[in-house]
């Protein structure tokens, strides 16, 4: 049997035949299956489990679930991970995990020096100090010291993450008596449930208490819904999963983290229903009193968990301070016959209610209650040892204890509800925010709804689901009302902090961001003094926790300084997640090879089997950057390409140009209106060079368009901007042009084509063996011709984006392969070779031609580009045309495109530097665009947009790289055949 | 490890994309003994030939690859009608198949759409998106079939063996 010092003789739901081995701090300890690694490490004895976020004091478990504040910890080995609430960590054999936020442990902590200064670590004191000489000074210390645990540094094998979505008629949130109830009747009626509760198990808050229901324990109630529920194939049930967001139209986002299928380690759901119910319980709040973050302070609820779901009494002498009658409950538990046996001694209840507040919740107890009393400080070094408590009177006693079991009060867990835009009302009697008005399909149960009592709770809840449910047309179902035991009526006087305390004193609000009560007087006192200020000043609720124990203490304690009603102060925000939830719940499958999309051609295994470095180029699209050669480098490699290219003859794969099949009886119109330039003396069969604009005159796309027939042509854009200039051009068929009839196909993916390019790409074409006459008379520049090469067949485009004689070959996709190694093949006596995106940059910048991205930037329009012969002078109502002339008729000077030569000796100065006057730090002139080595100049180029560039041809500019000058001529931007003659040869 | 479906890229098919006004569009299909599907995101099947009503004056026909030929004949891509435009798109798309036990959690994971049979019936066919990326998704025996955008067959490949393999 495993020694756990602190684990009574029976009791819990653990399964004590189970021993489980785990490491916590370096030390081995023993717990049992279905022991959270809090509830082990009470049973050991093991109460110092971490130290605070700034002061680094000692602190201990105070919470059962998703509500702890104190105790996080760091996971090691296999399940590596930071941050988790020892409270949710299953244990599970061979668990390693160590506090976060101490050194070397939380017993001896160096940093726990910070208590001696506390006094200069109020909130906001960064705001106040590190300021000189400079913040950066600090800013590596800071940034070493923030922070709690480390993220994993490696893969976790055997993590599989998937994503999945779910479509319902109900969604309950919440596997506790009211959630339970809500999926049984509208399973009966025939919906399609879904229930997600975050425990392992379901029972909600009966797991930890002893009432019954029909007459029977509770849990046996809840074992025959379940049971019903698992048959129902209409019902998914998810257990050990958390609702942690919840977005428009009912849409939630959900973390399985137990998924029955054992290869997925979690899942994240995205689910939609036609109702929402959200029985998502309540949340026990702290109280406020000096110390009241020593370890050995719990919430009474977590004692009561801790007692019967898992056989812990983490103390030998008990006390209780509530304001409250819930925490009543424990009292009786503690009572029992068999606790007292073991040494369990319940020294009293601290109850800061009047005596005639106090009703039959306290009937059968044989304890003191002090009436009327607070606890004002708790004492002890490393432990709760003594409290001090006062009376109404003023007088204050000493009682030794150690465990104090609080309670100030319920807080529905309005999260989820509030994400989804409802409003939240404060509740006098319940001294909390309680769900008003739903802005979506969905309805609160139960403790959520602010029902505290049981039975109340589980007819509300009957009545909502079938309500609901009748107004999606499902039909009442028969079912049972359960009948639970009496209860005593829940009560409360609301205490926000105790009186008498001093400045000085640490009362903890929010336990997690160690913030006092002091700290909330110093925020309003600075100004700071909404609810959302304080939060961002103190950084109450900005933890992990999320200040579940404390924001609504926070509320109150700014209402009581202001003379407000909490009301009036109102909530922060509730954002997503609830809880903290892993990247790869959400990420699912993108990881890896997926995470991020990718686009292949039928060419992309040639090229990786050709050695090609491999990379995207523009909209997802794996393109060959250049083909590595032996003994040279990657500017050798590219030299190589662009060298064949201008002697010989290259061909690169330019499948991924975006390709569209307009027709229609304005299609003609439609391409007049996209373009600046005149489509319509285009005759069929040849194509035509056009740039697109934006509504405010800045060039959208370029591309070449051919005349397949009348009103049909086929639309090439650039690679990168295809899916942008679809969008634009549906844009524009919605709304600028509803009644145009245009018809848009896109074919990208129904063309392949490999460019054949270089003074021998002709012959090339020949040896291919084709049905085209391909002579420059019968196949012009800019034609387009149908038939067949190297017995497929094949449409063959002449442009050009190199500047030498190009013929595009394109085929179907089915064919591309073949083609390619055609090419390669019949081509090899040429010399012909790959040719990569890299190459294909150099080629173009020899010849000035534009690329989206460098010189076209969003800001220069064609005539900065020099080209503003492709604004026609008669066609005034293409897009982008008016604001052109508007923008140009202010007269300002532009940055127009120019050649540059950088003196480098053959370095390339690197795209985007600046050119400022005299090379001064002051406002740039101009930047460099583009720069390449040159094969056919043997010498760096550059294209660069310079302020009034066409006038300082011949000019010596300074180009700024960090804080070298780099002096540069200024040139027209074209260094190779500027009459365009081998291309169109 | 994975789940109980099979997941099958497909050879090639004979697609087409057709556009354009309804009754022009219907008299250009008729030699293929289809008429146009009556309720939008479904199909209307006929030897082996899927048509598939997708968007406002937007179909798209799916039939076995052997009969390509026919169909280019048939459907007349050079038509002079400027009210209905056929393109002929076969290349442009890769299909799979996603078929068995387990064919509905393999497109709860894959996809967005909503599969039970009051809003994806018999004859469903809608565009939705596979990891991401459009497709176009019809009901088929035992499952799914599922065409995309060729260039992301793929990503889509892997993406379909990680869901099936579990691995990463």
């Amino acid at each position: 049997m495993t020694h756990n010092p602190f684990r009574n003789e029976t009791g819990g739901r653990i399964d004590r035949n189970s021993p489980v081995g785990f490491e916590f701090n370096g030390r081995i300890y023993a717990g049992y299956d279905g022991d959270t690694l809090a509830s082990a490490l009470l049973a050991n004895g093991v109460f110092l489990t971490a130290r605070s976020f700034k002061y680094h004091r000692p602190r201990g478990v105070m919470g059962a679930g998703v509500e702890e504040p104190s105790c996080l910890v760091e996971l090691l080995g296999a399940d590596a991970g930071g941050n988790h609430a020892a409270t949710t960590v299953r244990l599970q054999p061979g668990l390693r995990a160590k506090s976060v936020n101490c050194w070397p442990s939380p017993n001896f902590d160096l940093m726990s020096i910070n208590q001696l200064f506390a006094r200069f670590l109020p909130a906001g004191f960064y705001y106040k100090t590190f300021m000189w000489p400079n913040w950066h000074l600090f800013e590596p210390s800071i940034r070493r010291a923030a922070g709690l645990a480390a993220a994993p540094d490696d893969k976790i094998p055997g993590q599989h993450f998937e994503t999945r979505y779910w479509y319902g008629d109900v969604l309950v949130v919440g596997g506790g008596p009211c959630g339970l109830l809500a999926a049984l009747i509208a399973s009966r009626s025939g919906a399609r449930v879904m229930i997600v509760d975050d425990h392992p198990h379901p029972g909600g808050y009966l797991r930890a208490s002893q009432t019954e229901i029909d007459g029977k324990p509770a849990m046996e109630w809840v074992a025959a819904v379940i049971a019903e529920l698992d048959t129902n194939p209409e019902v998914t049930r998810l257990q050990d999963a958390t609702a942690w967001g919840y977005r428009e139209n009912n849409l939630l986002m959900i973390t399985e983290r137990s998924p029955a299928e054992s290869h997925v380690f979690q899942r994240g759901w995205k689910a939609r229903a036609g109702q929402v119910i959200l029985a998502t319980g309540a949340i026990e709040r702290n109280l406020v009193f000096t110390n009241n973050d020593l370890p050995g302070i719990m919430l009474a609820s977590a004692v009561q968990t801790y007692l019967h779901e898992f056989g812990v009494m983490p103390g030998r002498r008990v006390m209780i301070f509530a304001n409250n009658s819930s925490a009543y409950a424990l009292a009786h538990d503690l009572q029992a016959d068999d606790l007292q046996a073991a040494g369990t001694a319940i020294a009293g209840i601290i109850d800061s209610r009047p005596a005639d507040a106090i009703g039959a919740e306290k009937d059968g107890l044989e304890i003191p209650i002090y009436t009327a009393h607070q606890v004002t400080a708790a004492h002890g070094g490393k432990h709760l040892r003594a409290l001090s408590i006062r009376a109404d009177d003023g007088n204050i006693k000493r009682v030794d204890c150690d465990l104090l079991a609080v309670s100030g009060g319920w807080n529905p867990a309005v999260h989820l509800f509030s994400q989804a835009r409802g409003t939240l009302a404060y509740d006098d009697e319940l001294a909390s925010f309680v769900p008003d008005k739903a802005a979506q399909r969905l309805a609160c149960v139960g403790a959520a709804a602010g029902q505290m009592n049981l039975a109340s709770a589980l007819a509300d809840t009957i009545s909502t689901i079938t309500a609901s449910l009748g107004e999606d047309g499902f039909e009442s179902p028969a079912f049972t009302m359960p009948i639970s035991a009496a209860s005593p009526d829940y009560h409360l006087h609301p205490l926000w902090h105790v009186d008498g305390m001093k400045p000085g004193d640490k009362a903890f609000v929010d336990i997690q961001n160690d913030v006092t009560l002091d700290d909330i007087g110093l925020a309003m006192r600075e100004g700071f003094d909404t609810v959302e200020h304080v939060k961002r000043y103190t950084t109450a609720g900005m933890g992990i926790d999320q200040g579940k124990t404390g924001n609504v203490n926070v509320i109150g304690n700014i209402a009581e300084a202001s003379a407000k009603s909490p009301g009036d102060i109102g909530t922060t925000t509730f954002r997503s997640p609830f809880t903290p939830v892993d990247f790869g719940s959400i990420a699912g499958h993108r990881n890896g090879a997926t995470v991020l999309p990718f686009r292949h051609t039928p060419i992309t295994q040639w090229n990786r089997d050709h050695g090609a470095v491999m990379y995207e180029a523009g909209a997802r699209w794996q393109r060959p950057g250049y083909f590595p050669i032996e003994g040279g480098d990657m500017q050798d490699a590219i030299n190589a390409e662009a060298e064949a290219v201008r002697y010989g003859v290259g061909v690169y794969d330019g499948s991924p140009l975006g390709k569209f099949d307009i027709s229609g009886r304005d299609a003609a119109a439609f391409i007049d209106l996209l373009y600046t330039n005149d489509f319509g003396d285009l005759e069929i069969g040849m194509g035509r060079y056009g740039i697109m604009l934006t509504d405010d005159g800045m060039i959208l796309d370029d591309g070449v368009t051919f005349k397949l027939a009348d009103n049909h042509y086929l639309m090439s854009t650039s690679t990168g901007f295809a899916d942008l200039v679809y969008r634009h051009m549906d844009y524009l068929l919605q709304v600028e042009c509803p009644g145009w009839q245009v018809w848009i196909t896109p074919v990208t993916s129904q063309w392949c084509n490999a460019t054949i390019c270089g003074p021998n790409a002709r012959d090339v074409v020949e040896a291919l063996g084709t049905s085209i006459d391909i002579s420059n008379e019968a196949f012009p520049f800019m034609a387009m011709r149908d038939g067949i090469v190297a017995d497929m067949p094949a449409r063959i485009c002449r442009v050009s984006f190199t500047g030498e004689v190009s013929f595009e070959i394109n085929v179907w996709p089915r064919h591309a392969e073949a083609m390619w190694r055609r090419i390669m093949e019949i081509g090899a006596p040429f010399g012909i070779v790959p040719v990569g995106s890299e190459t294909s940059h150099v080629l173009r910048v020899e010849k000035g031609f534009l690329s989206l991205g460098h010189e076209v930037d969003a800001t220069a329009d064609p005539y900065d580009l020099g080209i503003g012969w492709i604004m026609s002078r008669t066609k005034t109502h293409a897009i982008g045309r008016r604001s052109v002339d508007i923008r140009r008729s202010s007269g300002k000077p532009r940055r127009e495109l120019v050649g540059l030569i950088p003196e480098t000796n053959g370095e390339l100065v690197p795209e985007g530097a600046p050119i400022t006057p005299n090379g001064e730090r002051v406002a740039s002139e101009g930047f460099v665009s583009a720069c390449v080595w040159s094969v056919v100049n043997k010498q760096v180029i550059a294209l660069g947009l310079l302020t009034n560039g066409r006038a300082r041809i011949g000019e010596t500019i300074i180009i700024r790289d960090q804080e070298r000058m780099i002096k540069a001529v200024v040139t027209k931007p074209c260094f190779h055949d500027p009459k365009g003659e081998r291309l169109r040869g | 490890m994975g789940y109980q479906a099979t997941i099958e890229k497909q050879g090639m098919w004979a697609i087409f994309d057709i556009k354009g006004d309804a009754s022009v569009a219907a008299k250009r299909i008729a030699p293929l003994g289809l008429s146009l599907p009556a309720s939008t995101n479904t199909a209307k099947a006929k030897d082996g030939q899927h048509l598939c009503w997708i968007g406002e004056d937007h179909w798209l026909l799916l039939a076995p690859a052997e009969m390509e030929n026919k169909l280019l004949e048939r459907l007349d891509l050079h038509h002079s009608s400027l009210d209905c435009r056929i393109v002929h798109v076969s290349d442009a798309y890769t299909l799979f198949t996603v078929t068995g036990q387990q064919a509905d959690d393999i497109l709860a994971i894959a996809s967005p759409l909503d599969t039970r049979r009051k809003h994806f019936p018999d004859d469903g066919a809608a565009y939705t998106e596979f990891f991401g990326i459009r497709g176009l998704v019809l009901r088929w025996p035992d499952g799914y079939l599922a065409a995309v955008e060729r260039s992301y067959a793929d990503m889509i490949s892997a993406y379909f063996d990680k869901i099936s393999t579990g691995s990463r």
